[in-house]
Formats: structure tokens, C-alpha cells, sequence
């Protein structure tokens, strides 16, 4: 059995104008010792999906659907205080912009030990050493624990947003964007402290992106999602050789490279559809170059095509 | 005239889209009762207010002929909440367009320019807000004389500041604006910069600071007459407050008190109301998100 | 002076002072400044997209805004097709605006969102008058829209931004500069703040740009992947300066300074057969130079850093036709 099992979730946002089917009937699942990534463009609901796991959907978002299993309970269903100990002890997640989610009148040493003292029972003295073996972890060195936020650059600081969310070996990793908005070298550093962690502590991570290049450099397994529904899911590798759907497809093939040579790009028409009104049948039939008749309509399932290819198109059979 | 058809019809798309808005609607329907009521007062008057009656006339409980009856020298209650209702909506509308516009000017130009035009500009802004307001309205009533358009003189006077105040940093936040470098960018000049481009999204809070003015105005207009320094010629509910209370009957008549606040209430609030739906309806959007 | 050439800039610096509050006043030690573009020289020619590409901080912002004015130049030539911007007063940079003009990153605040699509651009439109008339003012603004990709122009006429994508947005962003037909564009991040999937088509718009319109581009991005399919030449920045620039195919294929190869080398790649390559430097970027450094500001990161050269700085030397670099360490 997998570790993380979501299924068929929904969560909607109700809106005054409408109910915003944010994430609409979204299933996949993370394995032991596995990097499952999520990728789509802002506004298709991977955020939204991801965070339902840790149960921060707020008023008016509602998961109204589904079941999202996570070694063998069903986080739906758990009580809040339970839900507090699964935070960072079971599930840790690092969001985008770290600047922000650090305290900036508490030193990182302290804020690491603060986070272990929550969930183990261990004395004050006991969680600072392992805060800075936190810190030496993420290669900023435990000399620093003793500094403040404003003394670290954007990099160093979602580092220590990993120290945090490494502390207390969660069963799970969740990354939201973390490289987004960083430099090319300072998103290669931390891209490489990601592998090496995993290499290390064994941690299954799913990584929220939109970035395809991020995805391609780190992930076992790739999903994509376009208006709130996974497309298709499968091997990193076989996903970007061979990609099925049509917008996995498009994706791929608007997607510049720096080394190789440099393929001809070709852009999607359109634009994504705003949920509070998604199009008819399958919601990339008006940008699909493909689109058939019955694509207009009818809504094509997530179904198993060779070797684990989940596909949502009746472009296949 | 065909351009001011045109006016009248965007006048008439803005109070429907006000009608859209739950507030909107609350205080469009105060404010156009008022509005009847001021406007057609010579019509629904029962008897003409400034007449006193006779003496068996005093006092009178509401009945049949007054309907909510007489004060000390018999003049008819009804009547005069009428003629009242005039004196607050011309106090606000008169000292509120004053105060807006001159506030709105001193605002734009300081926050456009900044560096010392904008010191010196806010300066005396600090000099206008630091004046006590109501010893001042005070004084100047009492060195100009009772009279209407004095309260309207003072009130402008003393609420200039806050709009230039409020106008100023809403433009210090919008010329930050990448679109404001854009227009820079295409040619544009300081007028049509000011004017043109940052003028447009300071309206909504101008319009706000408006409404707010107005009920200020008409709140200051009772103070001022009930404090006795309005003209004890026109009629005003602040001026009905005052003579109540020198009566010194006060306490016993109910029906002489209650029709003079509870309009200056029901009015003030229709304009918060107002206030609130313009602001919601002038944001950029609102008619399509409602999809008007 | 090259006949083809639409800007040249010469040694152009800027620098802002450090504001040091009270104690600033009584130090007796010199202002200091940071050098957010510190003696850049380089030309842009006709028809040609030119990239500047670095790091966050490296001054490719401020040098994009000081092309035009937007901000004052500290000291340093500008000219486009001749004329000096620098010496220009403001009248006569009204003017010049026309040709060159500015596409900003952020699709959402850079258009008036109290503004319609037909009047953003009829703004431009009026204050250069372009055409006579209000007939004809429509049917040029009709045109441009249709020129970006906004048709049928009847469904965008009477938009106000918010109502638009935020690839729509970027492409009005683009007609109010295109309905001028400048000669020069300096675009800032134009795609970063895009969806994915509308990325591309803006792209394909810039490069329309130039294909048919034969406007020069000045491409500003920290991306080196999206710069590979839109400039002809690249330069890559760092500290405020040039440390490498020629055509782009020659950056990417042999960059020879260890700054560019360190940036190329980190660029992640959409395909997961292929290995991460191992960073050949180290450490963060400094804070802009504070100080008056005279050692190539690269020292510190550089594995190939020579002690003896400490004291001087690389000039940008020719090493092979168009293609230029500020190392010691090539020859």
C-alpha cells in the first residue's frame, strides 16, 4: 500500500458567484522512498490539492469529496488535535516565499528547536544541538544558529524553511514552489540539497511546480494538472519522451532548454479557463488542437495505458 | 445638449448599478426621501411652520390636525422636520463639494510632486487640522453672525484638510504604480499624469470622503444650531433641538425631540450607506464580476 | 559610427547612495555608493534583440530603466540612432520617448486598471498625434490590437484590464508600445509573471516584433533558457558589469567566463534523462559593491582566481569576432 493515498478529491470554493470547483475529482498517490511531482499552471488547483492534505482549506473552500489516506487513517476524518501532532511530525511542507513564513524577531536556531520541542520529549538543551545538526544539514553550518532571519539571503532562508520542515523526520514532505522566484545557481544549490536529502534520509517529497526543468531534475513520477484534474500521470522519463495528452504534450513543447539543441517551440492558444465556469466535457478541448465532438461533451476518465500511463483523453483508446 | 442627455443617462446606469448593491439600495431610498421631502415641502406641509399659532395651540400632543404637534409657540412639528430636512441636505451638499474640491486639489498636487511643493502643501494642511474644530465653528459663527452659509464656510474649512490628508496618500501608493511609469513612458505629462491616469483611482476614495463630509456637515449644522449660533430665521432640525431645549420643557415632549434626531439618524446613515455602495461599485470589475 | 547601430551607450554608470541616517552626518568617511550599474558599454543594432541575463542585483534593471530615462544616469553616454539621450531636456525627451519605449514585467499593474483597452492605447496615440481624427484613431487602434493577437477587437474594445488574462494584459502592454512604432524596446522580465502556456505566444510576439516591424529588442531576464529562443546576442552581468557578451549560440554552446559557465551549468533542463551538472562555483552574491573594488568581482567565487592579477580589473577583450570577455584567465 502506498503512503500517501489521495482519492477522488474535491474541494470547491463557494463563492457568491458560484461554487469554484478548484480541485474536481483528483486522485494519486505518493510511495515509500518516491518524488511525486505536481505540475500546472497557477490557478489549476495543484496548491489547493496539496494543501487539503494538511487540512488548510479555509471558509470558503470546502473539500466536499473524497478521502486522503496517509498510513492507513484517513486525514478527513481525524480530530484537530491530531491533526496538529501530523503537522510537521507525519507531514511537513515548505512553501513558496520563505522570507515571509520565518519570524523575524526569533533566531533560526530557535525557531528549528522550537518546532522539535512541539512534537518530541526531549529537553531545551537536547533540541537546540539538533537544531543546529539541522542547520549543518542544510549546509549553512550550525555557527549560524544564533542569527536572525534579515542576516541570511533568499536562499539560505528557504534552507532554513527545509531545516524546519526536516526536523522531526516527518513521514512526508510537501514543496510548494520552493525554487520559484530564486536565482538559477541559488535554485541549483537548493535543487541539489533536496537530492541529497532524500539520497540521505530517504523522504518521500511531492514537489508543486510549474516549472517543467525543476520537475525533470528531481521527480520518480510526474502529474499533471490543467483546471483542476490530473491529465495524466506516469515515469518522469517516459512522461517527457512520450507524452500523451494533448496539453502534456503542448507543455512540454513550449518548453525552452538552454543546452541540446535549440527544437522549435510552439505556443498553446488560449488561455486557462477560469474555474467558476470551466468549458464542457474535457476542459482542454478549446485550446486542443485535437478536439473532437464527442471531447465537447463527454468528460474522458483518468485511465491506466500501458505500463502505468494514467491518461485522461479520448484522443486514446 | 446632446452631451448633457449623455450625462443624465451614465448618472442613470451609475443609480442602477448602485440599486445592485444591498447598501446601495438602503441608501438611495433614505436619501430620495429626503430628497422628495426637501423638495416638495411647501406641498406636504399641513400648516406653513413659521407661524405661530394661538395660545391653546402650545404643546399640542400629535392629533388629527398636527400630526405630531406643536412646540412652545404653537408652530406645527410636522411641518417644520419638512422645511428641516432642506437646511441639512444644502449645508451638506454645499460644504461637501467645497471641502472635496479644494481638499482634492491640495492632495493630488502634494502627493504628485512630493519633495517641497508637497512639505509646504502639507503644512498647512497640519496648520487647518491642528485648529480645535469646534471652538473654532464657534467663533467664526459667532464673528460672522448667524447665518447658514457661515456653517458651511466652517465646516469646509475645518474638513478640507482630512480629504487632502486622505486624497495625498492614496496618491503617494498609485504613482508608485507601474502603469503611471507606462504612461510616463508613452509621453505623458505631469497634467495628464495627475489628471488623467492617478485622478481616476483616487475617485472612488474622494467619493467616499464625500459622502463623509456631507454627514459631517449635517451633524455639525445641528451642534452649531442647537448650541444656538444658527440663524433663528431658517428653519433646521438643529435649530427645532435648540429651541426645545430652551423651552425647558424638553423632558415631557417627546414628539418636539424625537422627529428632529431620528432624522438627522435615518439621513446620516442612508449617506454612510451610500458611502459604503460607492466605494464597492466604483471598484474596477464590479459590474462584470455581478456580470451587469 | 556604424550606420545600423540604434543605440550606443558609453561607460554608462549609475549609482545610489547609501543613506547612513543620523550617524551618516557626522562621519568624516566619504559617501558611499552602491554601484547598481558601474561603466557599461555596448551597442544595439538595427533589427537585433540584444539579452542582458544575471542574477537578481546585478544592475540589468536599473540599466534597462536609465536606457530611457526613467531613471538619471550618474555619468555615461546614451544614444540612440545618434542623438544623445543623456543631454536631452524634457521636452525634446517627449520626443525621443517615441522611439524608444518600455514593456514592463508585471502585466497586472502596468496597465490603469480604471481604463479601458481602447483608451490605454488612444492615450498614446493623442499625446503623439499619431493620426487626425477620431475615425481615424480607431481604425489605427483596431489595427494594433489586431497586430497583437487581440481579435476580434470588438470583444477586448471596451475591457478594462482586470477582465483580461494576464497573457492578454501583457500583449495590450505591447500594442501601447507597438502603436508607436519605436525604433528601440527595452523589456523588463516580460514573461516571468506569465502562465506557462502563455509564455511562448508573448514570445512569439516579441520576436514579431522585430521579424516585421524591425524594432530592436533589449531583453532583460534572469531565464537563460527563454533569452536562447528571443535575442541574437547575450550579455551576461554581474556586479554591474559586462563580464561576457556575443551571439548567443557562442554564450551557450562555449561560454568562457566562469560566471557564465556556472550560470549555464545551473540552469535546470526539461529533460530528465539528463544528469545535474555540478556547480563549478561557490557561495552567494555579494552585496553591490560597497566598496570600490579593483580586483574583478568575481574573485571570491572563481575556482580559476589568480592572486597575482589581485589589484586589477579584467577588461572586456575581443576574443573572437563579436564575442566578448572580462577574464584574465582567457586569453
Amino acid at each position: 500500500m502506498a503512503l500517501l493515498d489521495v482519492e477522488n478529491l474535491k474541494i470547491y470554493y463557494f463563492t457568491q458567484e458560484g461554487p469554484v470547483k478548484a480541485v474536481d475529482d483528483v486522485s494519486f498517490s505518493v510511495n515509500e522512498d518516491e518524488t511525486l511531482g505536481l505540475i500546472g499552471e497557477s490557478g489549476c488547483g495543484k496548491t489547493t490539492a496539496v494543501f487539503a492534505i494538511l487540512r488548510f482549506v479555509t471558509p470558503p473552500g470546502r473539500i466536499v469529496g473524497g478521502k486522503i489516506v496517509f498510513e492507513g487513517r484517513d486525514i478527513i476524518t481525524l480530530s484537530d488535535e491530531e491533526m496538529r501532532l501530523l503537522r510537521g511530525k507525519g507531514i511537513a511542507m515548505v512553501f513558496q516565499g520563505a522570507q515571509s513564513a520565518l519570524n523575524p524577531v526569533m533566531t533560526v536556531g530557535k525557531q528549528i528547536s522550537e518546532v522539535i520541542l512541539e512534537h518530541e520529549s526531549i529537553t531545551k538543551e537536547e533540541a537546540w544541538e539538533k537544531a543546529k545538526k539541522q542547520l549543518e544539514l542544510v549546509g549553512i553550518g550550525s555557527a549560524r544558529a544564533k542569527n536572525y532571519p534579515h542576516e541570511f539571503s533568499g536562499g539560505m532562508k528557504q534552507r532554513v524553511m527545509v531545516a524546519i520542515a526536516t526536523a522531526c523526520n516527518p513521514g512526508l514532505l510537501i514543496m510548494d514552489e520552493p525554487v520559484t522566484g530564486l536565482d538559477v545557481i541559488v535554485q541549483r544549490q537548493l535543487l541539489t540539497l533536496t537530492n541529497d536529502l532524500r539520497a540521505k534520509m530517504h523522504l518521500p517529497i511531492i514537489f508543486i511546480t510549474h516549472d517543467l526543468s525543476v520537475i525533470a531534475e528531481t521527480c520518480d513520477r510526474v502529474a499533471v494538472m490543467y483546471a483542476g484534474k490530473i491529465v495524466e500521470q506516469g515515469n518522469t522519463v517516459s512522461l517527457y519522451k512520450d507524452p500523451m495528452h494533448p496539453y502534456s504534450k503542448a507543455l512540454i513543447r513550449s518548453y525552452p532548454s538552454v543546452k541540446g539543441e535549440k527544437r522549435e517551440l510552439k505556443s498553446i492558444p488560449g488561455a486557462p479557463p477560469r474555474l467558476i465556469n470551466p468549458p464542457s466535457g474535457c476542459r482542454f478541448h478549446p485550446r486542443c488542437e485535437y478536439a473532437m465532438d464527442i471531447c465537447r461533451t463527454e468528460e474522458p476518465p483518468l485511465e491506466n495505458r500501458n505500463n502505468g500511463r494514467l491518461v485522461a483523453c479520448h484522443l486514446i483508446k | 445638449m446632446v452631451k448633457f442627455l449623455k450625462q443624465l443617462e451614465s448618472v442613470r446606469e451609475f443609480v442602477k448599478l448602485l440599486w445592485t448593491h444591498r447598501m446601495g439600495r438602503a441608501g438611495l431610498i433614505i436619501f430620495s426621501l429626503f430628497a422628495v421631502v426637501a423638495t416638495f415641502a411647501p406641498f406636504l406641509r399641513t400648516v406653513d411652520p413659521n407661524i405661530t399659532g394661538a395660545a391653546e395651540n402650545m404643546l399640542v400632543p400629535p392629533c388629527s390636525q398636527f400630526w405630531l404637534g406643536t412646540d412652545d409657540l404653537a408652530r406645527d412639528i410636522w411641518s417644520q422636520v419638512l422645511f428641516g430636512s432642506r437646511i441639512s441636505l444644502m449645508v451638506g451638499f454645499l460644504a461637501a463639494s467645497l471641502s472635496v474640491f479644494v481638499g482634492t486639489m491640495m492632495g493630488v498636487i502634494a502627493g504628485f510632486y512630493g519633495g517641497r511643493i508637497g512639505e509646504v502643501l502639507m503644512r498647512i494642511v497640519d496648520f487647518f487640522m491642528m485648529l480645535p474644530t469646534l471652538p473654532l465653528m464657534i467663533i467664526l459663527a459667532a464673528v460672522l453672525g448667524p447665518s447658514i452659509w457661515n456653517i458651511i464656510f466652517v465646516v469646509a474649512l475645518v474638513s478640507w484638510p482630512t480629504t487632502a490628508r486622505v486624497v495625498r496618500s492614496q496618491v503617494l501608493s498609485i504613482k508608485e504604480r507601474t502603469f503611471v511609469e507606462a504612461s510616463r513612458c508613452v509621453g505623458a505629462g505631469d497634467f495628464l499624469l495627475m489628471f488623467g491616469e492617478i485622478f481616476p483611482n483616487v475617485v472612488p476614495i474622494i467619493f467616499a470622503q464625500a459622502v463623509l463630509v456631507v454627514t459631517w456637515a449635517i451633524y455639525s449644522e445641528a451642534v452649531l444650531a442647537f448650541l444656538g449660533l444658527g440663524d433663528p430665521t431658517t428653519i433646521s432640525w438643529g435649530m427645532m433641538l435648540h429651541f426645545a431645549f430652551e423651552s425647558g420643557v424638553m423632558s415631557r415632549t417627546p414628539n418636539w425631540i424625537a422627529p428632529p434626531v431620528g432624522s438627522i439618524v435615518v439621513l446620516i446613515l442612508g449617506f454612510t450607506f451610500l458611502g459604503t455602495a460607492i466605494t464597492d461599485v466604483l471598484k474596477p470589475g464590479y459590474r462584470e464580476v455581478r456580470g451587469l | 559610427m556604424k550606420n545600423n547601430e540604434v543605440l550606443r551607450v558609453e561607460e554608462l554608470k549609475k549609482y545610489f547612495p547609501i543613506r547612513k541616517g543620523l550617524a551618516g552626518l557626522f562621519s568624516s568617511r566619504k559617501a558611499e555608493y552602491v554601484r547598481a550599474v558601474d561603466g557599461v558599454s555596448f551597442t544595439v543594432r538595427e533589427g537585433e534583440n540584444l539579452g542582458f541575463v544575471g542574477e537578481s542585483g546585478c544592475g540589468k534593471t536599473t540599466m534597462g530603466r536609465v536606457l530611457l530615462r526613467l531613471t538619471e544616469p550618474t555619468s555615461g553616454k546614451i544614444y540612440c540612432e545618434g542623438i544623445d539621450i543623456t543631454s536631452l531636456n524634457r521636452r525634446n525627451l517627449k520626443e525621443q520617448r517615441r522611439r524608444m519605449q518600455m514593456i514592463f514585467q508585471d502585466p497586472h499593474g502596468s496597465l490603469n486598471p480604471r481604463r479601458t483597452v481602447n483608451e490605454i492605447l488612444r492615450q498614446s496615440v493623442r499625446i503623439h498625434k499619431l493620426v487626425d481624427g477620431k475615425a481615424e484613431e480607431d481604425s489605427l487602434i483596431k489595427k494594433t490590437l489586431e497586430d497583437v493577437g487581440l481579435a476580434p477587437t470588438d470583444e477586448f474594445w471596451n475591457r478594462y484590464p482586470i477582465l483580461l488574462s494576464g497573457g492578454q494584459r501583457q500583449r495590450v502592454g505591447v500594442a501601447r508600445v507597438l502603436i508607436l512604432r519605436p525604433k528601440l524596446v527595452v523589456a523588463d522580465e516580460p514573461i516571468s509573471m506569465l502562465d506557462v502556456s502563455v509564455r511562448i505566444g508573448v514570445l512569439e510576439l516579441l520576436l514579431a516584433m522585430r521579424d516585421e516591424f524591425g524594432i530592436s529588442l533589449v531583453y532583460i531576464t534572469h531565464d537563460l533558457a527563454t533569452a536562447r529562443y528571443i535575442c541574437d546576442r547575450i550579455a551576461i552581468m554581474y556586479l554591474g558589469k559586462i563580464v561576457e557578451i556575443g551571439p548567443t549560440e557562442v554564450i551557450y554552446s562555449k561560454p568562457l567566463h566562469p560566471y557564465t559557465q556556472a550560470l549555464i551549468a545551473a540552469v535546470p533542463v526539461p529533460d530528465p534523462t539528463v544528469k545535474m551538472q555540478k556547480l563549478p562555483i561557490k557561495g552567494y552574491v555579494p552585496v553591490t559593491g560597497a566598496e570600490a573594488s579593483s580586483t574583478c568581482g568575481f574573485y571570491e567565487r572563481c575556482p580559476y582566481a589568480m592572486k597575482k592579477h589581485v589589484g586589477e580589473e579584467p577588461p572586456l577583450i575581443e576574443v573572437e569576432p563579436d564575442h566578448y570577455v572580462a577574464c584574465f584567465k582567457v586569453k
